[in-house]
This record gives C-alpha cells, sequence and structure tokens, in this order.
C-alpha cells in the first residue's frame, strides 16, 4: 500500500495561496490594462492581454494542476493540444483575410439578386 | 484440442530430446454463456468489439446498396432508374439521386470506415496484443458503443425522414439552408465524434500504462503503433469536427451567422474547420489499415519485417503530418493563393512515410516463404490499390492539377482507391486473419480466396474507368451526363455490381464458417503477436498465463503441427523452461 | 505481471476475478496491476480528455480570431455591452474555486475527507455564482434585444422589446428558498448518521442556493457599474438601475419602464448597419467606422456576429460548468461515503484537472470578450 502515496506530490499550502493571491492581481492587472484610459498600448494590448492570460493559464496548469511536479507526458499531451490549436488558428487566421474581397463580391451580387428587400 | 495432439507432434524431429512445445490451455470462451444483456452491457473488450462488428458490417451493406442504387443509376446518360422505381419526375428522381450519394458516403465515411478497424478490430485485438486483460477504461469503452448506436440512430432517422442531400461534408451555406433532416444528421456525427474520442482516449491509455512487463515500446507489434497513432488523431481532430457540426447544427436551428454569409458569416472558414478534421480523419481511415498490412506481410512471408522502427515512427509521421495539410481540399475554394501553396508543398510531404510503409513491406517479402492465404492475398491487393491511391493523390496534391482535376470522377476514383481499396481490403485482410482467433472457427480458404480475387478484379474494373472519366472532364455528384461518358460509366456499373459479388461471397464465406467452420487451433497462421498465444477464441481474461514478451516478428521458434492444423511454439533448447 | 519477463507459465496467482496481487483493494478495478497503474491510466486519461476540450474549444477560439482580426471595430463596438466588472468578478469567483479544488486534491492526499467535503462544497457555490451572475449578463442583453446572429435586434436608446429580467427575481427567490430547505434537511440527514445523503443533499441545496446568490450579486454590480460601463445607449437601463440600488425595487422600476412610449412598434432593425448597432457616444466619438459607411457596407459582419460568438463561447462554457457540477456533486457524496484517503483518491484529482480546465477556458474568454481595444 506504501507504494502508492510516495510518488504523489503534495502542494503545499501557502504555494496555493500565493499561487491564487498572483492569479488575482494579474486579473486586476489585466482589467486596469483593459480599461484604464492612461494606458493605451495600441496594437500591443492585445498581445500583452493574451501574455497576462497565459502567464495566468501557466501558473493554474503548473501549479494548481500539478504540471510541474507531474510525468512529463502529461504536460507533453496538454502542449501538443496547444500546439495542434495553434496550427489551427495559425493556419486559418493566414487565410481568412485574404478572401475578404471574393466574400464581399458574393454577398453583393447576392443582393443585387435579391433587390433591395432581401437580406 | 491441443492435449490430444500432444503425443503426435515428433519433437525428435526437431533435434529436441524433449518436448518443448508451449502448450495454450483451452478456457470457457468468451462467447459463450449470458443472455442479450450480457452482451448489451458487457465491459468485455472482444465483446463490445464483436458489437461493433456487427454493427459495421450492418452498416457497410447499407451503405453499399446506396452505392449500387448510385451505379445503376449511372449506367445510363439520363435520370431514369430512379424516377421508374420510386415513380418520381426527372427534377425530383435528381433530388433522390442526391440523398442516395450523400447517405452512401455519410453511412460509409462515419458509420463504416471510421470506427471499422480501430473499433471494431482493434478492440479485440488491441489489449491482447498488448498483453493486458482489457482497456483501460472498459465503461467508457462500452460507453462509446451505445454512443456509436445512438449516433447511427440518428442517421437512420434521418436516413427515414429522406431529404438529406448535402453529400458527407455538409458544406455551409448549402446546408444551413436546404430543407432535409440536416440538424439531425450533423447531431449523428457530432455524438459519433465523441464515440471515436472514446475509443482512441482508451487505446492511448490503455498502450501507455498497461503494458505488461517486457513489452517495450519497441516490442509492441506494429499493429499497436498504427492504431496508437490513430487514436492521436482520434482525440485532437474529432473534438474540431464536434464543435464544428455543433456550431453548424446551431446556425441552422438559430440562425448563428458564423458560416453564413448573408448573416456575415465566412463560409471558407466551415471549410477550414470541417477539413480540420476530415483531412486527418483520413488517416484515422488508412492508418490501422496500413498497420493490420504490416503485421499479415510477414506472417504469411515467415520472415521478420524489415525495418520495424521505421515503420512505426512513419505511423506517428503521418498521424502529425496529416494535420498540417487540409487545405489541399480547398484550392478551389475561394482560399488564400499563399495557403494553397503552403498545403501543397507540404501535401507531399505524407508521400513520404507512406512510401516507405510500401518499400519496407515490399521488402520484407523479398526471399521470404510466402503463404498465399487468405489474409495476405488481401495484404497484396492492398499494397497494389493503395499504391494507385497514393499515387494518384499527388495528382490531386500538386495544387495546379488539382484546378483541373477538382470535383471530377478523378478525385472519386482516388479516395475510393485508398479508403475502399486500402482500408476496406486491409479490414477484410485483418478480418480473415484474425477470424479463427475472434470466433474459434476456420473459414473455406479455396473459397475466401475466390472472393479476394473477385473483389480485386471487381474493384479495379469499377475504379480505373473513373480516372479516365474524370480526367476527360466527367464531375463527380451528378445524376446525369453527356453520352460521350457513357462508355466508362457503363463499365464502372459492370464492375460495381461484381465487386458486389465477391463481398457477398467473402461474406457468406465468413458466415459459413461460423456454422460449418472447423474449429481454429490457437495459432492458424503461425504469428508471434500475443493475441495467438490465447486460445481460440480467447477466455474473458485473455491470457489465463502471463506471456512471455519476445520480437513480434520473430518466427524461429514456430513449427507447423500437422495434427493441429497450425503452429505451435517450441522453445529452443536454452535456460529458458516451460514450467507448464 | 509480477514475473512477466520470464517464460512463466505457472498459473498466476490470481483470484477468480484475477486480481493480480493478494491484497485486495475496494476500488482497485480487476484489470489493473496495482493502484498505481490505476492512478496513472486515470491521470493520463483526463490529460487526454483535456486536450480534447482544448481542441474543441479550439473552433470557437479560432472563429473569434478570424471574425476580430477581420473586423477589429466590430469587436471593439460590441464589447462596450458587456460588463467588465461582472466579467472580472466572475473570474476571480473561479479562481477561487480552482483554488478551492486544488486544496481538496492536497485534503485527498493527506486522507483528510472533512477537506475534500468542505472544499468541494465551497467550489459548488462558486460554480453557481457564476452561473448565477452570467444569468443576470444574459437577461440583461437579451432585454435590449441583443442576441445573436439572425435574433439580433438591438437598438440604441429603445426599450426594451423582451422582458426576461423579470424572471431573475423569482428565479432568485425560489432558488434561494429550496437551496436553503435542501440544505437544512441535508443538515438534518446527517445529524441523523446518513453522511452520504446528508452532505449530497447539502452541496445541492447550497449549489441551488447560490445560484440565487449570483443573482444578487449580478444585479448589485450592474446596477451599480451599469451607467459606467454601458453609457449613453442604455438610458432605459440607466434609469432603472439608478433609481435604486435595492434589486427588489428595480425589479419593479423595470417593470414600469416596459411601455416606453416612444418605441411603441416594433423597432426596425437594421442589421448591416453598424451606425445603429453602435455605441456609447462618449466611447467611439474617435474616427473608429461611424462615418463614411456606404448604403451596402462592405461585409455584413455586425455586432450580431460578435455575440453569436459570445453566446456560443460563454454558453458552450457554462455546459462545461454544469456538467462540473454534476461531477463535483458525485465527489462530495463518495467523500462522505469515506471513500478516498491518500492511497485511493483518482477521481477528487481527475475531477479537480477537469475543473481547472473550465478555468482556464475563462482566463481566456474573460479578456478576450470583455477587455477588447
Amino acid at each position: 500500500m506504501s507504494h502508492a502515496d510516495h510518488k504523489h506530490h503534495v502542494a503545499s499550502l501557502p504555494l496555493l495561496w500565493a499561487t491564487f493571491f498572483a492569479l488575482v492581481a494579474l486579473t486586476v492587472l489585466t482589467v486596469v490594462m483593459g480599461t484604464s484610459d492612461q494606458i493605451q498600448l495600441g496594437w500591443l494590448d492585445v498581445w500583452v492581454v493574451l501574455f497576462i492570460a497565459t502567464v495566468k493559464a501557466s501558473l493554474v496548469a503548473l501549479i494548481f494542476m500539478h504540471l510541474a511536479a507531474d510525468k512529463l507526458f502529461n504536460g507533453v499531451v496538454l502542449v501538443s493540444a496547444l500546439v495542434f490549436m495553434g496550427i489551427f488558428l495559425g493556419m486559418c487566421l493566414m487565410d481568412s483575410s485574404n478572401y475578404l474581397a471574393e466574400q464581399q463580391a458574393y454577398v453583393e451580387g447576392q443582393q443585387a439578386l435579391l433587390g433591395p428587400t432581401g437580406s | 484440442m491441443v492435449t490430444q495432439a500432444k503425443e503426435h507432434l515428433d519433437f525428435h524431429s526437431l533435434g529436441l530430446t524433449e518436448d518443448r512445445r508451449v502448450i495454450i490451455p483451452e478456457g470457457k470462451s468468451y462467447l459463450s454463456g449470458g443472455g442479450l444483456w450480457s452482451w448489451v452491457f458487457t465491459l468485455d473488450h472482444k465483446r463490445i468489439g464483436v458489437m461493433y462488428l456487427a454493427s459495421i458490417l450492418t452498416f457497410f451493406l447499407v451503405g453499399g446498396i446506396f452505392a449500387l442504387l448510385v451505379r445503376a443509376e449511372l449506367y445510363t446518360p439520363d435520370i431514369d432508374l430512379i424516377s421508374k422505381l420510386f415513380g418520381l419526375d426527372a427534377e425530383k428522381a435528381k433530388d433522390k439521386y442526391n440523398e442516395f450519394f450523400t447517405l452512401h458516403g455519410a453511412i460509409m465515411v462515419f458509420l463504416f470506415i471510421i470506427p471499422s478497424i480501430p473499433a471494431a478490430l482493434g478492440n479485440i485485438i488491441l489489449p491482447m496484443q498488448l498483453g493486458a486483460k482489457d482497456v483501460a477504461f472498459p465503461r467508457m469503452n462500452l460507453a462509446s458503443y451505445h454512443l456509436y448506436v445512438w449516433g447511427a440512430l440518428f442517421f437512420i432517422g434521418a436516413l427515414l425522414m429522406t431529404g438529406l442531400d448535402t453529400g458527407w461534408t455538409f458544406y455551409a451555406p448549402y446546408s444551413t439552408t436546404t430543407v432535409g433532416p440536416v440538424a439531425m444528421a450533423t447531431l449523428g456525427a457530432f455524438i459519433l465524434g465523441f464515440s471515436s474520442i472514446f475509443t482512441g482516449l482508451n487505446f492511448v491509455v490503455t498502450v501507455n500504462t498497461m503494458r505488461p512487463k517486457g513489452m517495450t515500446w519497441f516490442r509492441m507489434p506494429l499493429f499497436l503503433w498504427g492504431v496508437y497513432a490513430t487514436a492521436i488523431i482520434q482525440i485532437l481532430a474529432t473534438p474540431v469536427l464536434a464543435i464544428t457540426l455543433l456550431l453548424l447544427t446551431f446556425e441552422r436551428v438559430f440562425g448563428l451567422g458564423i458560416f453564413d454569409p448573408k448573416l456575415g458569416g465566412d463560409p471558407v472558414l466551415y471549410q477550414h474547420f470541417f477539413w480540420f478534421y476530415s483531412h486527418p480523419a483520413v488517416y484515422i481511415m488508412i492508418l490501422p489499415g496500413m498497420a493490420i498490412i504490416s503485421d499479415v506481410i510477414p506472417t504469411f512471408s515467415r520472415k521478420p519485417i524489415f525495418g520495424y522502427t521505421f515503420i512505426a515512427y512513419s505511423s506517428i509521421a503521418i498521424a502529425l503530418l496529416g494535420f498540417l495539410v487540409w487545405g489541399h481540399h480547398m484550392f478551389t475554394s475561394g482560399q488564400s493563393p499563399l495557403a494553397s501553396v503552403v498545403f501543397s508543398a507540404i501535401t507531399f510531404s505524407v508521400s513520404i512515410p507512406s512510401a516507405i510503409k510500401v518499400f519496407n513491406w515490399t521488402a520484407t517479402m523479398y526471399k521470404g516463404s510466402i503463404h498465399l492465404n487468405t489474409p495476405m492475398c488481401y495484404a497484396l491487393s492492398f499494397i497494389f490499390l493503395f499504391t494507385i491511391g497514393g499515387l494518384t493523390g499527388l495528382f490531386l496534391g500538386a495544387l495546379n492539377v488539382d484546378v483541373h482535376l477538382h470535383d471530377t470522377y478523378f478525385v472519386v476514383a482516388h479516395f475510393h482507391y485508398v479508403m475502399m481499396g486500402g482500408t476496406l481490403i486491409a479490414f477484410l485482410a485483418g478480418l480473415h486473419y484474425w477470424w479463427p482467433k475472434i470466433f474459434g472457427k476456420m473459414y473455406n480458404e479455396t473459397w475466401a480466396r475466390v472472393a479476394c480475387v473477385i473483389i480485386f478484379i471487381g474493384f479495379n474494373w469499377t475504379f480505373l474507368p473513373q480516372f479516365v472519366l474524370g480526367t476527360h472532364g466527367m464531375p463527380r455528384r451528378y445524376a446525369t451526363y453527356e453520352p460521350q461518358f457513357q462508355a466508362g460509366h457503363r463499365l464502372s456499373t459492370q464492375g460495381a455490381f461484381f465487386l458486389g459479388s465477391g463481398l457477398f461471397l467473402a461474406g457468406g464465406v465468413l458466415l459459413h464458417s461460423l456454422l460449418k467452420g472447423k474449429k481454429a487451433p490457437p495459432n492458424p497462421w503461425g504469428a508471434a503477436t500475443l493475441e495467438w498465444k490465447c486460445c481460440s477464441p480467447p477466455t474473458t481474461q485473455n491470457f489465463e498465463t502471463t506471456p512471455w514478451v519476445g520480437f513480434p516478428y520473430d518466427y524461429s521458434d514456430f513449427v507447423y503441427d500437422p495434427n493441429e492444423e497450425g503452429y505451435v511454439e517450441v522453445l529452443p533448447d536454452l535456460a529458458r523452461s516451460a514450467k507448464h | 505481471m509480477s514475473t512477466a519477463t520470464e517464460h512463466s507459465h505457472a498459473p498466476h496467482a490470481h483470484d477468480e476475478h484475477g486480481h493480480g496481487h493478494g491484497e485486495h483493494l475496494p476500488f482497485q478495478a480487476h484489470h489493473f496491476a496495482d493502484m498505481q497503474q490505476q492512478f496513472e491510466a486515470g491521470k493520463l486519461g483526463i490529460w487526454l480528455f483535456l486536450a480534447q476540450e482544448v481542441l474543441f474549444f479550439a473552433g470557437l477560439f479560432c472563429a473569434y480570431a478570424v471574425f476580430r482580426a477581420n473586423h477589429p471595430e466590430v469587436f471593439h463596438n460590441a464589447h462596450y455591452h458587456l460588463n467588465t466588472l461582472l466579467g472580472a468578478f466572475n473570474t476571480i469567483v473561479l479562481l477561487a474555486s480552482s483554488l478551492a479544488v486544488a486544496w481538496g486534491v492536497r485534503c485527498a492526499q493527506l486522507s483528510n475527507t472533512k477537506g475534500i467535503i468542505y472544499t468541494h462544497v465551497f467550489t459548488l457555490a462558486c460554480a453557481s455564482l457564476f452561473l448565477g451572475i452570467k444569468m443576470v449578463e444574459y437577461t440583461h442583453k437579451w432585454d435590449e434585444g441583443i442576441f445573436w446572429g439572425a435574433k439580433y435586434a438591438y437598438q440604441a436608446g429603445a426599450a426594451p422589446g423582451h422582458h426576461f429580467h423579470a424572471w431573475l427575481q423569482p428565479t432568485m427567490l425560489v432558488t434561494l428558498i429550496a437551496g436553503g430547505l435542501l440544505a437544512v434537511i441535508g443538515l438534518a440527514k446527517g445529524k441523523a448518521g446518513k453522511p452520504v445523503a446528508g452532505w449530497t443533499l447539502g452541496a445541492i441545496g447550497v449549489t441551488v442556493a447560490a445560484i440565487g446568490l449570483g443573482i444578487i450579486i449580478g444585479q448589485g454590480v450592474n446596477a451599480a457599474t451599469s451607467p459606467a460601463a454601458h453609457g449613453a445607449p442604455s438610458e432605459h437601463a440607466a434609469s432603472e438601475h439608478s433609481a435604486s440600488s435595492d434589486h427588489a425595487a428595480e425589479e419593479h422600476a423595470a417593470a414600469d419602464a416596459v411601455p416606453t412610449p416612444d418605441q411603441a412598434s416594433e423597432p426596425m432593425v437594421d442589421r448591416s448597419g453598424a451606425a445603429t448597432d453602435s455605441v456609447p457616444a462618449e466611447k467611439t466619438a474617435g474616427p473608429d467606422e461611424a462615418p463614411a459607411m456606404p448604403a451596402t457596407p462592405p461585409i455584413n459582419v455586425t455586432q450580431a456576429n460578435f455575440f453569436s460568438i459570445y453566446y456560443f463561447m460563454t454558453g458552450i462554457h457554462a455546459v462545461h460548468i454544469i456538467a462540473g457540477i454534476i461531477a463535483l456533486t458525485w465527489i462530495v457524496a463518495r467523500a462522505a461515503a469515506n471513500h478516498f484517503n491518500s492511497v485511493y483518491y483518482g477521481p477528487v484529482e481527475y475531477v479537480g484537472l477537469y475543473w481547472h480546465l473550465v478555468d482556464l477556458v475563462w482566463i481566456y474568454l474573460f479578456p478576450l470578450l470583455y477587455l477588447i481595444r
């Protein structure tokens, strides 16, 4: 029986609490960044917001979900899911802005066919 | 019976001084005992596999009937057969034709091919090959089957309601605007997706955590490698189909406006979504087929597989590369030229691991002692047909050629060569290979081989003319055509019925064996993988004794025993000793 | 298993159920060699399930990214309809629940059954709180005609076309009373020596009651921040909310405000024009998009599309929360039956991992939907 428990990583309470407060602090930071009129980063803003979210997500994954102390393979599973998600998003994003004009032509053609009332 | 045959084998002729044969004890068959409920709610992976097998073969029959209806209609250029059969005018009959090819495609893809090898054969064989008692999550395995049945019921519902005419791809915005039970069919496919995910998840966990001692990654039979690679795709790609179909259903029912351009949606995005699943799904279909061939060829060549690690890694490589090429289905969809070029280039790279497999199979047979049993006949026709299917795939992967060939019969012929000539033939190879193990009965070799030859000829008769039709410009999915195409269509239709008769013959031979077949020995083909170290059919526990795990393609210890009409493992005269 | 490397054809030392080892643990499935293997299998299984979930949500994130990349102005304008403070509050609620779940796993590892139950009941309360707040958010938007896709009917300054809002108060009362009642019954059962029934009912009671609490908080925050967050377009909302911070009074105010005379007929909805879809004056007074809007807009992408994505993403996320509530209740029941200890606590960890993923998705949803610039 004893072989079961020594393998498991038990997270310490101070660490859990510290993680929680870090997450709350980051949430407050991102809200401030997202709403304040003083801080305007322009195009960078979405990336900063996403970066903060990723830091938060990493904290949850590494500490709350024990990935930091877990078998490597479980982390590989999560990371590979994210990689494939990245491929999916990346390819779609790369492509989508290129056919907007055609789509617009289609919509206009449909509207012309249907007349002014059609929609 | 093994115990009776014991006295008859002359072990002195093998240069042994004592009987060193591994005796596989008989046990209570997993098939025997229990009523209907003991099957419906069984947690035994083999029983679940057998239920899957029965279900997918039923749907194969249904899908096949639709295929024959479609082919019969195409015998003449006009729409006449369907309008006579159903008493419809030409326009209505054409709608009917659309429904038929849709149902043929949707049933074959979602209800037959995708679950065929992993869920049916894989469920039965995988734990045994691994040396495990069951898959990791038996209840989830059962849930997967029940979900399959529910998904199938939705499909049957859509079939009874009639009017599903979107093709199996459910392209928006047509699918969001056409009449017919699209939402029902997509919900069915959604449910089937989860069935598939559960199967894949189970297999990955089983292979990762339940290998017994001695079963290292590189002692796993290649069937396991193939099914493992398939399972990765099932887990990572299928959820995208699920969300796509869910979005489509909501788009249709609630007017969501993600895909329909009238509501500001993006129809090309639907195709990205759909093919992000459905191209990897093509590898869900073919990878397990290749995996079966990798097991069948060395067994019947009596020679270890050539390039084991390369075949193993090529399965994983195909699975991963399969995620990067979905855009080659969209060359003419309005996708950007940049994306098309990228996708076209990556598509070619998939041919590398595929070719590695074909070369290794061929090299395995070289100077082997080839036994032309039925599974081997199917394996040989697989290599032939899959090579044609794969090479014509290069035509379609090439951006410029595809623009010409897109949506023609060339495409139809190509994917039938890969899916039917590849997966179905491999499935039949696997079915004939493991049939004695699964049901404990031998079938009639002669008639099974005749069926195999008929299927091979019928298949080429059906689909080779379609390559020609396609290059001459015959578009797919049309009920009527120009008279100039009639010669090709006639050939194709004749071949389809010939092919159908071969499939019926194969089915008849197998069914006959269940009733009248001879009892199968534990190891009729002399294979070295672990499932042949169970009795035929296996017990519920699979292994009454823990088997010894060696290299899965080392046949040196297997000797044919004429009394048993099968092979027995004779231990070499070393320090190892059989204690039984 | 034990000596599988050698040619051991000796019959394995298993009983008729096939347990490999002599020790017979109550929750060890027959096909696993030992508890460790069972735990590893379950954990890998749940991780693969989470990978599957990531890809499931990937479709939605992809739709979001494509629409936002091509039509940033639509997203920017649309997000003013969302109450950032409620979103942030919900984020913190979920983070707290995540902490509780992680703590619960720790308790399980230390064989502290009471700890598992307390942390998980707290998590259930957080989950319901989240849903209650979400209900407030949804109903407020529906009342303004902010639906998805084809149903989108928002007009700036128009009277509320629907009164889903009016359902909030009865829902709140019913959930608070029913939840309280269930919790009391659960307490009684627990006192009567039936810990499983007691804790299960108690947990369900807390879950139900927390929905009501969520509605109260949501209404309160909405009332306090509505004018600031919504700005000009929701004049009716502003007036009704500023009238009273008490939700009950506010409810009446909403009911009174229904037959606004200036918009007697069904408002004509121009789906295509972003101009009518618009937005607080003070926020979009820039050169964003309002001027030079042609008669046929470039592409029909409007705020309706944003809200399609918004409802679908948050809706699917809410479905996951509901599934999580069911799973967490199951854990509470099993913990009350004293199933878990340091040797066997797999299910606590698996459900915990699932719950963390639900939190992870929200960590991304919140900035992507509520904080667009």
